[in-house]
């Protein structure tokens, strides 16, 4: 037998399941313009039909259904589109980064049609060239300095500017890694609150759209996968970052030897990040702009010792010679080169940056040896048969970080470049046969030269003369020498000779000359040649992420177009379904109405 | 293809439209308003390294006009000048071809002579010329006289070159380094100069390792050379002198190969002085050793002589021998008109090059670095009409949808 008021059970049922549905759709309504909202649908069942086989079980014919009833409100989603966003979000963030910080060395440097440290030096020249016609004049004297001061600030603002950018972005890594660690933090409580919800068989759907726009703003960061087991998986370079409610966070190392920057880890072990915004920023910071600062040193280095060899040559107006242009700042005060680089009161090693050998060389002598060299730890082979061009081209093909050339007297100069620290050194030289020792005179038979060696002068060959590395961050103190400052008749245009000849401008046009030369710096660029390079490094490096940048933008907005097409709310749909359950929940109404009229007649028949 | 439009799909892809159209029109208007392709090196590197490159090409460019303007001026002025101390030395030669003459009696002679100490003045005037407050013939002493008089009275007893042999030099082009000035102990010298020191030299072997200067040229002697060695090693230097010995006398001699005063020096060591060539003491081209024999004078030293000759009315000295002197002095000034005029010459030929060029390369670098205005704005227009089309839509949009029909 069926109860009187089942009929009333069913559509309450049934009315409670529109009115769920309807809100449902309402919060779909609501939340139809908020990104991150995956469109809920419900599910609705079936209630459980009468009778169970028991032993109460009455005898009629069945099952006779109880309506419908609110199974569950599920999100939809789909996952492969959510791990492909998150990578893209990364690649794009990187790019993006590379883009932004590329935009600002832009800024500093002023190409091409602004007032440019290039344009700067080709006037220091061309007042050079001015006085060589004129060397008498005080006049033409007086534009040198001034041309020199003002390519001398220009050095020193790109250089602090550069440099603040270094800084920036170091501040940038602190604050993106507290980010990540705030983010991370954030899941985890988010799975927490999760799993406890999931745990009644309720679905966290909101949270879980929370949590998976937190999980996009860490891959914004750092390359994140996700794995969703029994507890959600987030793992960092093959480590897991967060499992549930435990997590790591990523902690800063502080390098000393290396500025003071920060550097992320996990578990005290460096991590290697390949793509997201920390990622960008430890690139630009330790690669691109560490690069530019390299090179305008190098720059600044270059200008400072090519002017100087030839202004020491010259006499000046007031009868000196041996006068320095530009000032020059040894990083060691001791003749031996002793430095002490962690600063604990102790030289813990030396700094050479220039040695030259004793010997006459031709570039097309045969060597007549052979022997294996280490420089810097790159080894080079040569061979008897190979011509002193041939072995120095081959060092210099290597990417030792040391440069082999003959000078003007040729004797063999090797000097190094400036290495990871920013000190311009050599640090090892090693030769097993003879071209080092009697062949070029450097260093002794047998002998290794290395910068961790406090006796290393010892093993040079008898005679022969080497250069203490400047001062780090030449681009940053390069200025002009005390006796240029106070009087601008100690520029020497002038040949050293025995008379005093004003009208020798000799010198002068020799200084000027050099930014022609194709060997000035590192003795394969002119400066023009390295200028041009130096800027096309970075741009190049910009202009290509520029271009993955639009690649990836167009991935991803494909992507979350994709996702919209299939997680977002359209009106229309909601607007239907809307129609469909008041239709439903009045139908339901209208049903009650009908029970009612039944009821009424039922107590009409007891009366 | 989307199999579903959603509200967030829709807006969307009117959003990244409008983005894409309006970062179009902004890249247009910039590039429209500079005239422009490229304003950062990151947004086109390529452009920008060749930017670079022509506009390091242009520097060095205007520097070398620059060079050419300066020196041409120096060099026209040089030029003027020389024709003009010509001029006069013309009207010397006629004086001497009319003194020469018989018929002129004492009394004649001494207007000559007077008319002739007037000429001397005026060309000694003229080797002492300025440009822009610098002497023209005096080397590197460029503010100090190149000739200095021994006046006694109103009368020039003796005039001697004081300058040096420094040869100003500037780049007109790439690797092509001019010398642009003459200096006086070449213009003003009409013969070639001979010393002969004293000794005789058949045994003489270098006891050390010395260095000489000759005009500027260094030479290395070695030890053990012999004398042969040591002319040959002067000879070899192309230092403007060779030098010889005479076999059967043992006279060593060094005599300039074109006329002019050679400047003689010891860098290292002193042979030269060991050689009783030149006088330590002394600085060069003063320290020509007093027990040398030398030979060669001066235009001065010419045009002295025949004044003094005129004034002694000695017919034995105004003969010939004059006239050719003279020649040869007007030889030797045609010869400087005639290497500054080709040197002038050169030089602007090169500055019209190089204006040419820069015309040229001008229009190369246009045409990388300038943005086709005809076609930056018609593709301003275009996307002007897209994004107009654009916002019309996405309002038009709005109006559609289910629920404008369920009233």
């Amino acid at each position: 037998m069926f109860s009187t008021f089942m009929g009333v059970e069913i559509a309450k049922r049934s009315m409670q399941t529109a009115q769920s549905t309807l809100y449902v759709t309402q919060n779909n309504i609501a939340n139809a313009n908020n990104p991150d909202y995956s469109r809920q649908v419900v599910n609705i069942s079936t209630f459980e039909p009468l009778y169970l086989p028991q032993i109460s079980m009455p005898t009629v014919a069945g099952q006779i259904g109880q309506g419908s009833f609110l199974e569950s409100i599920e999100r939809v989603k789909d996952f492969f589109l959510e791990n492909k966003i998150m990578t893209e979000t990364s690649f794009l963030s990187n790019f993006s980064t590379i883009v932004s910080y590329v935009q600002r060395i832009d800024a500093i440097y002023n190409e091409p049609y602004g007032k440019s440290l290039i344009e700067a030096i080709n006037n220091f020249f061309n007042a050079f060239n001015d006085l060589a016609k004129d060397p008498e004049s005080v006049a033409k004297r007086a534009l040198v300095v001034e041309k020199a001061k003002y390519m001398i600030d220009l050095f020193h603002d790109k250089f602090d500017k550069i440099k603040g950018l270094q800084d920036d972005l170091n501040f940038d890594i602190d604050l993106t890694i507290n980010k990540a660690n705030e983010l991370i933090k954030q899941i985890a409580l988010l799975n927490d609150k999760i799993k406890k919800i999931e745990a009644t068989g309720q679905r966290a759907n909101d949270l879980k759209d929370q949590r998976d726009k937190l999980i996009i703003e860490l891959s914004n960061i750092i390359p994140i996968t996700t794995k969703d087991k029994e507890d959600f998986y987030v793992y960092l370079d093959g480590k897991i970052l967060i499992q549930g409610k435990e997590f790591h966070q990523i902690e800063k190392i502080y390098d000393d030897k290396n500025k003071g920057f920060i550097f992320p880890s996990l578990n005290g072990e460096r991590i290697f990040v390949n793509n997201g915004k920390l990622s960008a920023l430890l690139t630009m910071r330790d690669k691109i702009v560490d690069d530019q600062l390299k090179k305008i040193n190098q720059l600044a280095l270059s200008l400072i010792e090519g002017v100087n060899i030839i202004h020491q040559k010259g006499k000046t107006l007031s009868g000196r010679t041996n006068i320095s242009f530009f000032n020059e700042l040894p990083l060691s005060l001791y003749i031996n080169g002793e430095y002490d680089s962690n600063s604990d009161g102790f030289s813990d090693r030396n700094v050479i940056y220039k040695i030259i050998g004793t010997k006459q060389l031709n570039l097309t002598d045969k060597l007549m040896i052979s022997g294996t060299l280490n420089i810097n730890g790159k080894i080079i082979n040569y061979y008897e048969n190979d011509t002193v061009e041939d072995l120095i081209k081959k060092v210099n093909l290597a990417n030792t970080g040391i440069n082999f050339y003959l000078n003007s007297f040729g004797q063999l100069e090797i000097k190094g470049n400036a290495s990871s620290n920013g000190i311009f050194s050599i640090e090892h030289l090693e030769d097993s046969g003879l071209f080092l020792s009697s062949f070029a005179g450097l260093l002794k038979e047998n002998a290794i030269f290395d910068k961790n060696d406090l006796n290393a002068f010892q093993n040079f060959y008898t005679g022969q003369i080497y250069l203490i590395s400047p001062e780090k961050n030449i681009a940053s103190w390069i200025d002009l020498s005390k006796d240029i400052k106070a009087d601008l008749n100690n520029i020497a245009a002038a040949f050293a000779d025995k008379d005093l000849k004003e009208g020798d401008g000799n010198i002068a046009l020799q200084i000027s000359l050099l930014n022609k030369s194709n060997f000035f710096i590192q003795n394969s660029y002119s400066i023009s040649d390295f200028y041009q390079n130096m800027i096309n490094d970075y741009a190049s490096f910009g202009f290509i992420a520029k271009q993955n940048m639009d690649n990836h933008q167009l991935l991803l907005y494909n992507f979350e177009n994709l996702k919209q097409s299939y997680s977002g709310v359209n009106m229309d749909e909601e607007f239907s379904n809307m129609m469909k359950f008041q239709k439903m929940y009045q139908a339901t109404a209208k049903f009650v109405t009908t029970l009612n009229e039944l009821y009424e007649i039922l107590i009409g028949i007891v009366r | 293809m989307y199999t579903r439009v959603s509200n967030n799909l829709q807006s969307n892809y009117f959003r990244k439209t409008l983005l894409n159209t309006e970062n179009n029109l902004f890249n247009l208007q910039k590039q429209a308003t500079s005239g422009k392709l490229i304003s950062f090196p990151s947004e086109n590197p390529e452009i920008n390294f060749n930017v670079l490159k022509y506009q390091k090409t242009f520097s060095h460019m205007d520097q070398y006009l620059k060079n050419i303007r300066d020196i041409s001026n120096v060099m026209e002025y040089t030029d003027g000048v020389i024709r003009n101390i010509n001029e006069v030395l013309q009207r010397i030669r006629e004086i001497a071809v009319q003194a020469a003459n018989g018929i002129y009696s004492e009394e004649d002679r001494k207007k000559m002579a007077v008319e002739v100490d007037e000429l001397l003045k005026q060309i000694y005037s003229l080797s002492n010329e300025k440009f822009n407050d610098k002497y023209l013939f005096s080397g590197f002493k460029v503010l100090r006289e190149p000739f200095v008089a021994n006046i006694d009275g109103e009368r020039i007893n003796d005039i001697y070159y004081a300058g040096d042999n420094g040869e100003m030099k500037i780049d007109v082009g790439h690797s092509d380094i001019i010398e642009y000035n003459i200096t006086g102990n070449k213009l003003f010298y009409s013969e070639n100069t001979t010393i002969i020191p004293q000794g005789n030299f058949f045994n003489f072997v270098a006891d050390n390792d010395y260095k000489i200067k000759i005009n500027n040229t260094e030479i290395k002697i070695f030890k053990g050379d012999t004398i042969e060695d040591i002319i040959s090693r002067i000879n070899k230097s192309n230092a403007g002198v060779i030098a010889n010995i005479d076999l059967d006398t043992g006279e060593f001699y060094i005599k300039t190969t074109f006329p002019h005063k050679p400047f003689l020096e010891d860098i290292e060591r002193n042979l030269l002085q060991k050689m009783n060539i030149i006088d330590p003491l002394n600085k060069p081209p003063f320290n020509i050793s007093n027990s040398a024999k030398k030979y060669g004078g001066s235009l001065f030293d010419q045009i002295i002589q025949f004044r003094n000759a005129l004034e002694r009315n000695d017919s034995e000295a105004i003969s010939t021998r004059t006239i050719q002197f003279l020649d040869m002095s007007i030889d030797n000034l045609t010869k400087y008109i005639a290497l500054n005029g080709s040197k002038l010459e050169r030089i602007k030929m090169t500055e019209k090059f190089l204006e040419f060029q820069k015309v040229d390369l001008t229009e190369a670098l246009s045409n990388i670095e300038s943005a086709d205005i005809t076609e930056t704005i018609s593709k301003l227009k275009s996307f002007e009409t897209v994004y107009q089309a654009s916002l019309q839509i996405a309002t038009n949009l709005d109006k559609l949808g289910l629920m404008y029909f369920l009233r």
